[in-house]
């Protein structure tokens, strides 16, 4: 089942929301309003959105401001994401042509600026102190989390506990507080609030490790890129730290990897073949399933509605993915 | 004396605050720590001691000021080629400022919300937006005049400032501060200039010049540009509306001391 399928009854919403994007982002300059629609265009799965409207459900529901943090949130998200394509000098995102490449890396940078000033403008609304010292916590927590995966780059030496560190920073903190901030702006009690921070915290973990399963079992068709690419680029995910645990398979990688950016690609191809065929995938998953427990088990504390039950469809499609 | 050295003794400290706050032993090892300007110090809080407003507060949001400032700096360092894959430690140092740049901006928006005051979050978020917007207009040489190109400069510069000062409801000083940035640029771009760099100001103002002008037209050009603004800040300084005419003989000294680097940009030329 697709995720979306999980809630239609958000459609409205969603559709609200959508709109708000393209209105937030309508520069004055052609070029700069080309370019922050650019990837608007290009769609996604808008998962922080869903996440901050299911959450305010439990609350009293105060519908403008809902839809600014949903809106804020996912415009900062992709601020983000157009960094990051100059960043990895990436041709192509959700299959289309990335801002840095239509156009160049210097309108790339003003672009994601541009794009940041809107969503904290889209929050002019929000008084509330909580709201703005989540967020902004979490700006720069996922700063600094993609500072330490260029320093984490090719080193072999890293343990779990430094991947857990990094892909809590990468992905799940900004999905735990997507629930967070809705559950705040709709007005639900501090303790379901805590619960849905925890919820979306777990789910964001797993959602991630899936992901680095997926860069190994997955197509270059299905990727967009192809199968490895983490690696090659010397990102070392979960299903990679298991076999580290192998003595032979590590001299292989550190012979591989000659000197962090000189890979030997035939080695290379060797290794990705045995990763994805490895013990790690599975322990990968096992890893995946027990944040996916954790994150329904938060969901026990919350009243039953319909929001409950997506949340827990949600959770539930994502451990089952293919891409 | 005594009020001159404590206000320099409260630049440095601000500055150390900053640099405190932008300090990441890892960025260390691959950027280059960013340029604090001392002008735009010097007006927020020159701005900052005119509104009156408790001194704790008014450091709270000259900090802020500065590191959207130092945000939009770096990046504005960022390569347009992205560097070659073969030289891995270029390729980190470009990675790793746009990462800065984002941190810095990240840094503003948790300070100001660490104070709760979303007001001054919002006001300044509206200067980044039309920044930007100057910014594409430059780059995608959108100038259909050189006067129009002087008010690009001049936003682009100076529209951090002016938000912060129309925050603080002190716009007296606001034509002051925007002439004194652009004539920081246009001494920097004359200095590019004479060390034969062809940069982009030198190009758009051969593009919108009447003739094609040679370099040393260009540099005429701009010197005179220097040189009017630097007659219209002496005006403006005398002309300061009463209430804050004390701080004309401050504001005096700081330009002679920029009028004396123009005198020796021209003598090198």
């Amino acid at each position: 089942m697709k995720m979306s399928a999980a809630y239609p009854f958000l459609k409205e919403d969603l559709n609200l929301i959508e709109k708000k994007l393209y209105e937030t982002v309508q520069a004055n300059h052609p070029v700069l309003r080309e370019a922050s629609t650019h990837l608007l265009k290009a769609g996604g799965k808008r998962i922080r959105p869903v996440f901050v409207l299911l959450s305010s459900k439990f609350g009293n529901n105060d519908h403008e401001h809902v839809n600014d943090v949903a809106v804020s949130l996912e415009l900062i998200h992709m601020a983000t994401l157009v960094h990051d394509d100059v960043i990895d000098d990436a041709e192509v995102r959700r299959g289309k042509e990335t801002v840095k490449s239509k156009w160049d890396n210097r309108t790339a940078m003003y672009t994601g600026d541009y794009i940041f000033a809107r969503a904290l403008e889209t929050l002019s609304g929000l008084t509330h102190p909580k709201i703005h010292q989540i967020l902004s916590n979490i700006i720069v927590e996922v700063c600094l989390g993609e500072i330490e995966q260029i320093k984490d780059k090719f080193n072999l030496g890293q343990n779990f506990r430094t991947y857990l560190r990094r892909i809590r920073r990468k992905t799940a903190l900004l999905i735990a507080v997507s629930c967070q901030l809705g559950a705040i702006a709709g007005g639900a009690s501090e303790k379901i609030e805590k619960a849905l921070y925890r919820y979306g915290y777990y789910v964001g973990m797993s959602y991630q490790i899936i992901d680095d399963i997926l860069d190994f079992t997955s197509t270059e068709k299905e990727l967009g890129k192809p199968a490895g690419s983490d690696l090659m680029q010397g990102n070392i995910t979960l299903p990679v730290l298991y076999a580290l645990k192998d003595e032979a398979f590590k001299k292989r990688l550190e012979k591989c990897l000659i000197h962090e950016q000189i890979i030997d690609m035939e080695q290379m191809k060797e290794i990705i073949h045995d990763i994805k065929h490895s013990e790690g995938i599975a322990y990968s998953y096992h890893i995946s399933d027990r944040y996916l427990q954790k994150a329904l088990k938060e969901l026990e504390q919350l009243p039953d509605n319909q929001a409950k039950k997506t949340l827990k469809e949600i959770g539930k499609s994502i451990g089952k993915r293919k891409f | 004396m005594i009020l001159l050295n404590s206000f320099n003794a409260t630049i440095e400290d601000l500055k150390k605050q900053i640099k405190n706050k932008i300090d990441h032993p890892y960025l260390k090892q691959f950027i280059h720590s960013p340029s604090i300007s001392d002008d735009k110090l010097f007006f927020l809080h020159t701005i900052a001691s005119l509104s009156g407003k408790p001194e704790k507060k008014m450091n709270q949001y000259i900090l802020a000021t500065m590191l959207i400032q130092i945000a939009l700096d770096t990046h504005e360092t960022v390569p347009n080629k992205t560097s070659s894959e073969d030289d891995y430690d270029l390729q980190k140092n470009q990675q790793l400022t746009v990462l800065a740049g984002d941190l810095y901006s990240g840094l503003y928006y948790d300070h100001l919300a660490r104070v709760h005051d979303v007001g001054m979050i919002i006001h300044l978020a509206g200067a980044i937006k039309e920044i930007n917007e100057n910014k594409m207009i430059l780059y995608h040489e959108d100038i259909y005049s050189i006067d129009h190109l002087l008010d690009v400069i001049k936003n682009i510069e100076s529209l951090l400032l002016q938000k912060f000062a129309s925050f603080l409801g002190i716009t007296q000083l606001n034509h002051i501060l925007t002439d004194w940035l652009l004539l920081n640029r246009l001494c920097h771009e004359l200095t590019l200039l004479k060390s034969e760099h062809r940069n982009l100001l030198f190009h758009l103002l051969t593009k919108h010049g009447q003739t094609k002008q040679s370099k040393h037209h260009i540099i005429r050009l701009v010197d005179n540009m220097i040189s009017r603004t630097i007659l219209r800040l002496e005006q403006d300084i005398k002309d300061l509306p009463q209430g804050i005419r004390h701080i004309q003989k401050k504001l005096f000294n700081r330009l002679h001391q920029s009028f004396n680097n123009h005198e020796m940009i021209l003598e090198e030329g």
